[in-house]
C-alpha cells in the first residue's frame, strides 16, 4: 500500500512535470493585471484570433503586482500593467515601473483628461461611485452630495463597508483635494455618526442591506448595480430593483469617478505587441464590449454606451486629477482611522 | 525529546543525514528572511509612528482576541468530539467517523463565502422567511460583530485540527487505565477531567496551536469581514500605504508573538509528559449510550457536521444551480490540473523534510538542536504576503545566478516556473508535517528505538525498520493535512503562480473578489470535493491498517 501511494504522489509529480512545460506561442504580450474580468477574458482571445498575439495574464491586487513588477526590475515578463484605481495608477508610475505610450492612435481614442499627464497609463474605463437609496424610504429630492451623508438628519440610516476598500479611499481622497482636510475629516466623523451599523460588506452587500431595511442610503460603484439588475440569483434582481441610483454633487463639485487605466512597463521585452494591444482594448469595439459586458463607461467617446448606463443619462464627473486620488491615500486612511471608520 | 538523546548516539557525534535534512529545511526557512532583514534596520517612515501610537493597540487585541477565542473554542468542540468518539457507541458512529473530519476540506474563506450566501439577504434562509411569511430577518443578524462571525467560520471549519490529534492520541490508550479509573470512583465527568484530559492535553493543545496559527496568517477570512488583524495590518502598510519598513515591523511582532506561543506549548508539552505504553491487546471497549447521551452525544456530532461541511457544501451546490450554464471551462480544467499535481509535489517534499528535522532532534541534544527544530517550525507564521515577497526576491537572484553557471536552462528557470510557488508551499506548510511527525513520535515514546539501537541496530537502520512502521499513521495524517492546506492555500497561490496559470484557491477568490458569489460554487466545490476524496481515501486506508494489525 505504501508503493501504490508513493506511485500516487510520483504520478502526481509527472503530471505536473509535464503540465508545466507551457506551450508559448511565438508573438506574446503578458499582462499583470488586477482587473479579473470576465469581459476581459473574452477580449484578449479575440485580440488572439485578430493578430496571433498570445496574451498571457497574470491577475493579482495591484499593489502586490506594483511590488513584485519593482522587485522584478529589469528581469520582469511583465509588459503591461492594468488596474482599475486612479491612485494606484498613479503609484505605478511614481514608483517608476511604466514608461510613457506614445501611439498616436491610442492617444486619440483615449480623451487627454483620461489619461496621466506624461501618457504613463491611459484610461481603459471609468466608473462613478453614486448613492443608492432605498425607493421606498427616500426620494431623490432629499438627496443631494456626498458632504449631505454627513448631516444628522441621516442618523441611523447609512449603510457602509469597512474603509480598507480602496473605492472609499479613493472618494475620500479626491473630497480632500476639493474640501480640504479639516472638512474631509470632519464628512468621516459625520458619516460614521450616521452608521445604522458597524462597516462590513461589499458594494453588492450594502445593496441588499438597503433592501433589507437595516439602512436607506449607501455609496456604491456603478457597475455592480448593472452586475446586480443581470445577476443570476434572482433575489439580488429583486434587491437591485427596489433601489434608486443617484449621481450626487451635480450642482457642486461633480461626482466622484474612477478610473480603469492600462499602461506599458519600464522593461517591457514586448513593446510593439503590448502597443497593440493598448490601441485595440482602447479601439471602438473593445471599448463597446468593455461597456455592453461589465458595465463600465467607456473612455472612447465614440464608443457606445451600454444601454443600462445610457439609460442613466449624462451627469458632471469630478474634475480631480487622478493623481491627487494616489497622493491622498495616506491622508485618506489615517483620516478613516481617526475619524473611526473601521 | 533532547533528554533521551545521548542515549541514542554516540556521544562525539555531531552531525549526520538526519541532521543535513534538518538544517537544509532551517535554511529553506531562513532565506525568506534573510532577503527581507534589511527592513528591519531602515528607519521608519512617517506611518509608523501612526500606527504605533494609534493602531497598534487595535491590532494587538483583535489579532490576539480572534486567536485565542478559536483556539479555545476549537479546543472545547475538538476535544469533546474526540472524547465521545472514543469512549462511547450510539446511533450513526461510523457517519460520524467520517464526516467529523470532512470539515477539513472546507477552507474558511469559501465557509466565509458560503455563509454569507446562506444568511445573507438574498440566501435561502432570509428569502424563505421573506417571501413566505413577508418577515424581514436581516435585522437579526445586523447586530452580531464581524468578528463573532469570523470566530464561528474559524472554529467549524478548523475544530478537525484538535479532534484529528486527540483521538490519535486516545486511541494509542489502554483500556485499563479508564476502567480503573471508574472502579476508584467518581463517575465519567471526573474520569474525564482527572484522567482524560491531563492525558489528552497536550494533543489537543498541540491541535489547537496549529488552529491559532492557521488563524495568525488568514488574509481571506479577516479581509472579506474587515478585521484589523496584523495580517490585514500587514497588506494595508505594505500594499496600501507601500510602506515596507512598517509592514516589516509588524510582520515581526507577528512573528514575536507565534514564537512565544510555539515556546509556550513546547514548555506545556515538556513539563507534563504522560508517557504511557499501551499494549495493543487492550484497546477501549466503547460504552453504549442511551436515551439522553445518545440524544446529546448524536446533536453534538450532528451540529459540526453540519456547520463545518453541509451548510457550505449545499450552499455551494445551490449556487451551482444558479451559475451551472458556462460554469465548466477548460480553464477551470487547467486549474484543477494544476493545483492537484502543484499540491502533491509539495506534500512529498514536506514531509521528507518534517520527518528527517523531527528525527533529528530526536538524535541531538542542546540549544542548537532545540533552535533549529524551532526555526525551521517558523514559516508557518510568517504572513504569505511577506513570504511571498521575500521569495520572490531570492529567486530572482537565484535565477541571476543561475543563468550564468547554466546557460542552457530556460531563463528565469525557478521564477516562472512551479517551483517558486511549491517552495513557498513547503515552507509554509512545513510546520502541519512537523507537528504530525512529532506527535508520532511522541506516542511512541523512545523505548523501541533504545533496543533497537542496544541491540546493534545503526540509527538509520532503525529508523526504517523500527521508528517508520511505528509512525506511519502520523505521515498518513500529516501528509493528508498537508495536501488539504495546500489545496485550500489562497495568498500565496494568489503571489506566486507562474504565467497564465490559476489555482483553484485564487479562481474562488477572483469570482469572489468581482462579488459574483454564485460562480464561486464550481472551483470551490472542486477543492472541496478533492479535498473530501482525499479525506476518505486516507480514512480507508488507517481502518485497513488498522484491521490488520489488530486481526494480528
Amino acid at each position: 500500500m505504501t508503493k501504490k501511494f508513493s506511485l500516487l504522489f510520483f504520478a502526481f509529480l509527472f503530471i505536473f512535470g509535464v503540465a508545466s512545460v507551457a506551450l508559448s506561442a511565438e508573438q506574446v504580450v503578458n499582462v499583470y493585471s488586477a482587473r479579473h474580468y470576465e469581459s476581459d477574458k473574452e477580449l484578449y482571445a479575440l485580440f488572439q484570433q485578430q493578430t496571433g498575439i498570445g496574451v498571457n495574464v497574470v491577475s493579482a491586487n495591484a499593489p502586490e503586482l506594483i511590488e513584485r513588477i519593482k522587485r522584478e526590475s529589469s528581469a520582469t515578463e511583465a509588459d503591461i500593467f492594468i488596474t482599475v484605481d486612479g491612485g494606484v495608477l498613479y503609484s505605478a508610475k511614481a514608483a517608476g515601473i511604466l514608461q510613457p505610450v506614445t501611439s498616436p492612435l491610442v492617444l486619440k481614442n483615449v480623451p487627454a483628461s483620461l489619461r496621466d499627464k506624461d501618457n504613463a497609463w491611459v484610461g481603459l474605463t471609468t466608473r462613478a461611485r453614486v448613492i443608492v437609496y432605498a425607493k421606498d424610504r427616500v426620494t431623490p429630492k432629499e438627496l443631494s452630495t456626498y458632504e449631505d451623508l454627513a448631516d444628522s438628519r441621516w442618523k441611523g440610516r447609512v449603510v457602509a463597508r469597512p474603509s480598507s476598500s480602496l473605492y472609499d479611499q479613493s472618494l475620500l481622497a479626491s473630497l480632500i483635494t476639493l474640501d480640504g482636510e479639516a472638512k474631509a475629516l470632519a464628512w468621516v466623523k459625520g458619516i460614521t455618526a450616521n452608521f445604522a451599523r458597524p462597516p462590513k460588506g461589499n458594494d453588492r452587500g450594502q445593496a441588499m442591506d438597503i433592501a433589507a431595511g437595516i439602512g436607506d442610503v449607501a455609496l456604491m460603484n456603478t457597475y455592480y448595480i448593472g452586475q446586480m439588475l443581470n445577476s443570476k440569483n434572482p433575489e439580488e434582481v429583486k434587491a437591485a430593483q427596489n433601489i434608486g441610483i443617484f449621481f450626487p454633487n451635480q450642482q457642486s463639485t461633480g461626482t466622484h469617478i474612477n478610473v480603469s487605466g492600462i499602461a506599458l512597463t519600464k522593461y517591457a521585452k514586448h513593446v510593439d505587441n503590448a502597443i497593440k494591444l493598448i490601441e485595440f482594448l482602447t479601439d471602438v469595439p473593445a471599448q463597446e464590449r468593455l461597456s455592453a459586458g461589465n458595465y463600465e463607461f467607456p473612455v472612447n467617446v465614440a464608443a457606445q454606451k451600454n444601454p443600462l448606463l445610457a439609460s442613466w443619462g449624462a451627469f458632471k464627473p469630478q474634475s480631480v486629477d487622478f493623481s491627487a486620488l494616489g497622493l491622498n491615500n495616506a491622508r485618506a486612511i489615517q483620516f478613516f482611522a481617526e475619524g473611526g471608520w473601521k | 525529546m533532547g533528554r533521551f538523546a545521548a542515549r541514542l548516539l554516540p556521544c562525539r557525534l555531531l552531525w549526520n543525514g538526519w541532521q543535513t535534512i534538518r538544517a537544509f529545511s532551517f535554511l529553506c526557512v531562513l532565506l525568506p528572511f534573510l532577503s527581507l532583514a534589511g527592513g528591519i534596520f531602515s528607519p521608519s517612515g512617517e506611518y509608523w509612528g501612526y500606527v504605533r501610537d494609534h493602531l497598534l493597540r487595535d491590532y494587538f487585541a483583535e489579532t490576539i482576541l480572534l486567536a485565542a477565542s478559536t483556539g479555545i473554542s476549537t479546543f472545547c468542540l475538538g476535544v469533546a468530539l474526540a472524547w465521545v468518539m472514543s469512549l462511547y457507541d450510539f446511533r450513526g458512529r461510523k457517519f460520524f467517523e467520517v464526516f467529523l473530519l470532512l470539515p477539513l476540506a472546507i477552507p474558511p474563506y469559501i465557509a466565509a463565502y458560503a455563509y454569507e450566501g446562506l444568511l445573507g439577504y438574498t440566501g435561502m434562509v432570509q428569502s424563505f422567511f421573506r417571501n413566505a411569511f413577508d418577515l424581514q430577518l436581516g435585522s437579526l443578524t445586523m447586530n452580531i460583530p464581524a468578528q463573532a462571525w469570523a470566530i464561528w467560520i474559524f472554529t467549524v471549519t478548523l475544530f478537525p485540527y484538535v479532534y484529528l490529534l486527540t483521538r490519535a492520541m486516545l486511541r494509542k490508550q489502554s483500556a485499563a487505565l479508564f476502567e480503573n479509573a471508574l472502579l476508584l470512583g467518581g463517575g465519567r465527568i471526573r474520569m474525564f477531567l482527572r484522567v482524560g484530559l491531563p492525558l489528552l492535553w497536550p494533543a489537543a493543545a498541540a491541535g489547537a496551536i496549529l488552529v491559532c496559527l492557521e488563524v495568525l496568517n488568514d488574509f481571506g477570512v479577516s479581509s472579506y469581514y474587515g478585521l484589523n488583524t496584523f495580517t490585514t495590518a500587514i497588506f494595508a502598510a505594505w500594499f496600501g500605504m507601500g510602506d515596507v519598513d512598517t509592514a516589516v515591523k509588524l510582520a515581526l511582532l507577528l512573528l514575536a508573538l507565534v514564537f512565544f506561543v510555539l515556546l509556550a506549548r513546547k514548555a506545556v508539552h515538556n513539563a507534563r509528559r504522560y508517557q504511557i505504553v499501551s499494549s495493543r491487546e487492550n484497546p477501549i471497549v466503547l460504552r453504549r449510550a442511551r436515551g439522553m447521551p445518545q440524544a446529546g452525544i448524536v446533536l453534538l456530532c450532528a451540529f459540526a457536521c453540519l456547520a463545518g461541511f453541509a451548510a457550505p457544501l449545499l450552499q455551494m451546490l445551490y449556487w451551482l444551480r444558479l451559475s451551472w450554464d458556462g460554469a465548466f471551462t477548460a480553464e477551470l480544467g487547467r486549474a484543477l490540473v494544476y493545483t492537484l499535481s502543484v499540491s502533491a509535489a509539495a506534500t512529498l517534499a514536506v514531509m521528507i523534510a518534517a520527518t528527517g528535522t523531527v528525527n533529528a532532534g530526536r538524535l541531538f541534544s542542546g540549544k542548537f538542536s532545540v533552535l533549529l527544530s524551532q526555526g525551521a517550525t517558523l514559516g508557518y507564521a510568517i504572513p504569505s504576503a511577506v513570504l511571498a515577497i521575500g521569495i520572490i526576491s531570492f529567486f530572482i537572484e537565484a535565477d541571476a545566478v543561475l543563468s550564468v553557471f547554466f546557460p542552457l536552462l530556460p531563463v528565469k528557470f525557478f521564477s516562472m516556473g512551479g517551483i517558486m510557488l511549491i517552495f513557498a508551499y513547503c515552507i509554509r506548510f512545513f510546520t502541519v508535517g512537523y507537528q504530525m511527525v512529532e506527535a508520532g513520535f511522541a506516542k511512541i515514546g523512545v523505548i523501541y528505538t533504545e533496543v533497537s539501537r542496544t541491540l546493534g541496530r545503526s540509527v538509520t537502520g532503525t529508523f526504517f525498520l523500527v521508528d517508520l512502521p511505528m509512525i506511519r499513521h502520523a505521515l498518513i495524517s500529516g501528509s493528508a493535512l498537508v495536501f488539504i492546506d495546500i489545496l485550500k492555500e489562497l495568498p500565496l497561490s494568489l503571489l506566486l503562480r507562474p504565467f497564465n496559470t490559476e489555482t483553484l484557491g485564487t479562481t474562488v477568490y477572483n469570482f469572489a473578489k468581482n462579488e459574483v458569489l454564485e460562480e464561486t460554487a464550481l472551483p470551490s466545490l472542486c477543492i472541496i470535493l478533492s479535498g473530501t476524496a482525499f479525506i476518505l481515501l486516507m480514512q480507508s486506508w488507517e481502518r485497513k491498517k488498522a484491521g490488520h494489525v489488530s486481526g494480528n
